[in-house]
């Protein structure tokens, strides 16, 4: 996700701290970087590197020695390391509790906190206290009392320290929905590699100094791009999903170019050889230098694209359906014989539930009641079989 | 006098996660810091930026992406991360193939299989003893 409004841009951050020696100088440095409105940014770094220290910075909870931060005016959600749940307070009065300062009643605090806790599935966890549930529902709380006040970004400080892996991963899941779904602009503090996937960018931490920032350009809208077929969608964004396919962590320029060459081939500016030989071509060259194993399996990429919108087209020329043929299609697989009877009755219900003139349930129906009482007679299963196979024939 | 400076950063390239926490929690107790590398290519990528930080590296032989034994290569062909100890763990059982990987340059090998927690804790700490590693364990400025 890239957009060009800056929500956050730091200038300089000098992160004060302990002054650790290092080989050049003193650990921290300054920091400058900027996050855009509706980016899922990570913080990497080993304990000490200055990337908890940033996010806190950031959030405008900690104060840096030098340098400037400035911001575009949002409402922020924190979630601490340590969740920082008031023990004394229920999961529900906790959650609620942010709202007290905005001056809302009990009624409407409580209201809307069980709808938040609802949507993360707390729902049956409301009422107890934070030493009665586990880590992975602390956690959870914790995110509910963040998105309580509505926030426009979420600052996370190392969330999954305490989780186990499917806990993480559905944490990630809920804040990857939120960024897509909801736009908010979510950053995380990680020491972790495995949770890049979610990321847009990831920005390495060492000794309090940024010193690298990644593009992980497999980030999972790029996978719901195929997901989707490769029909529906643009050129520009079959290149950039295809782009990522083939790259981890890697430069902006050097995506940005892959993107270039599979836009032209799709757009048949380019011939297959010619998009081959800018793929192997070494950087230096001005191509892309792939390993010839990629290259090959990008082309047949590319080549499934070209085929499956061949395919369409022929597919919408046709205007009528054979029903004969589909009946074959619809019956592959099944072993027993059908009487003449059965087989026009088939071909009547399949010519009724392609003009819609009778709904999935009215045709299992037909299939499954017995030839003596005006069905088929299929078993309810394999009428559901055929309605599925069916229904597959005409997705696309 | 120059300050000694004392490194306490272990990359751990494993992408068994369970493995992993454990591995971290025993190390941060010994006050090491840690990072993870889920497969073989973010393996490279961090130690290509956290090097001369790292006090050693743990790697899985059977990594995603790319395996084990192929950053290890890597590494003893690097100027800069060739004298990084590498402690290997993997599953293993002939005996050649770890003298192989010894032989690439691995100070030690732990075999997952049928090992319980604390024995690899056990292999995992005399490896450190044994390699100097292990009195990293200081407070900075000595």
């Amino acid at each position: 996700m890239e957009t060009d409004k800056t929500l956050i841009k730091a200038k300089g951050v000098y992160l004060g701290g302990a002054e650790i020696p290092q080989k050049g100088g003193l650990a921290f440095g300054g920091v400058d970087l900027k996050i855009n409105a509706g980016e899922f940014v990570v913080f990497f770094g080993p304990a000490g590197s200055g990337n908890s220290k940033m996010l806190w910075v950031l959030a405008g909870l900690s104060k840096p020695k030098k340098g400037e931060v400035l911001t575009s005016g949002f409402r922020v959600g924190v979630v601490p390391g340590s969740y920082a749940l008031i023990s004394t307070l229920s999961v529900l009065d906790n959650v609620a509790l942010p709202l007290a300062f905005k001056g809302l009643s009990r009624k409407v605090r409580y209201k809307m906190a069980a709808e938040i806790l609802g949507s993360l599935g707390m729902t049956e966890k409301m009422y107890d206290f934070p030493q009665d549930i586990s880590k992975k529902e602390e956690q959870l709380a914790a995110i509910a009392r963040s998105l309580i006040v509505d926030p426009d970004v979420i600052f996370l400080d190392d969330p999954v320290k305490k989780l186990g892996l499917r806990s993480s991963k559905i944490l990630f899941d809920i804040l990857h929905e939120q960024n897509s779904k909801r736009k908010r602009t979510i950053v995380v503090a990680l020491d972790d590699s495995e949770l890049f996937y979610y990321a847009d960018r990831i920005f390495f931490f060492r000794s309090g100094k940024m010193i690298k920032e990644g593009i992980n350009a497999k980030r999972p809208e790029s996978f719901d791009i195929f997901n989707e077929g490769s029909l529906k969608r643009s050129n520009a964004d079959l290149a950039v999903a295809l782009a990522d396919n083939f790259l981890g962590l890697g430069d902006a320029d050097f995506r940005k170019k892959l993107e270039d060459l599979i836009l032209k081939r799709l757009e048949g500016r380019l011939s297959d050889g010619g998009l081959e030989e800018l793929l192997k071509r070494s950087q230096k060259d001005g191509g892309v230098g792939l390993l010839e194993n990629s290259v090959q399996a990008l082309l047949r990429r590319v080549d499934i694209i070209f085929y499956e919108r061949e395919v369409l087209k022929k597919e919408q020329k046709k205007e009528t359906v054979d029903i004969g043929e589909l009946r074959k299609r619809v019956l592959a697989g099944y072993s027993k014989k059908l009487s003449m009877l059965q087989i026009s009755r088939l071909e009547e219900a399949v010519e009724r539930f392609l003009g819609k003139i009778i709904n999935d349930k009215q045709f299992k129906k037909i299939l499954s009641l017995p030839e003596i009482q005006g069905g088929i007679g299929f078993s309810y299963a394999d009428a559901k079989k055929i309605l599925l196979k069916l229904n597959s024939f005409f997705r696309k | 006098m120059m300050e000694k400076i004392y490194r306490n950063l272990v990359l751990i390239a494993e992408n068994n996660y369970d493995l992993y926490k454990i591995i971290s929690l025993f190390l941060e107790k010994e006050g090491f810091s840690v990072l993870r590398a889920h497969n073989g290519k973010v393996a490279e990528l961090l130690l290509s930026i956290y090097y001369d930080e790292l006090a050693f590296c743990i790697l899985d032989v059977s990594l995603p992406k790319k395996y084990g034994e192929s950053v290890l290569k890597y590494m003893k062909n690097e100027d800069k991360l060739k004298d990084i100890p590498v402690i290997m763990i993997s599953n293993l059982k002939d005996e050649e193939d770890i003298k192989s990987l010894m032989d690439l340059g691995a100070l030690a090998h732990i075999k997952k299989q049928k090992s319980s927690v604390h024995e690899i804790m056990n292999k995992l700490k005399e490896a450190l003893i044994s390699s100097g590693t292990r009195k990293i364990n200081f407070k900075y400025g000595n």
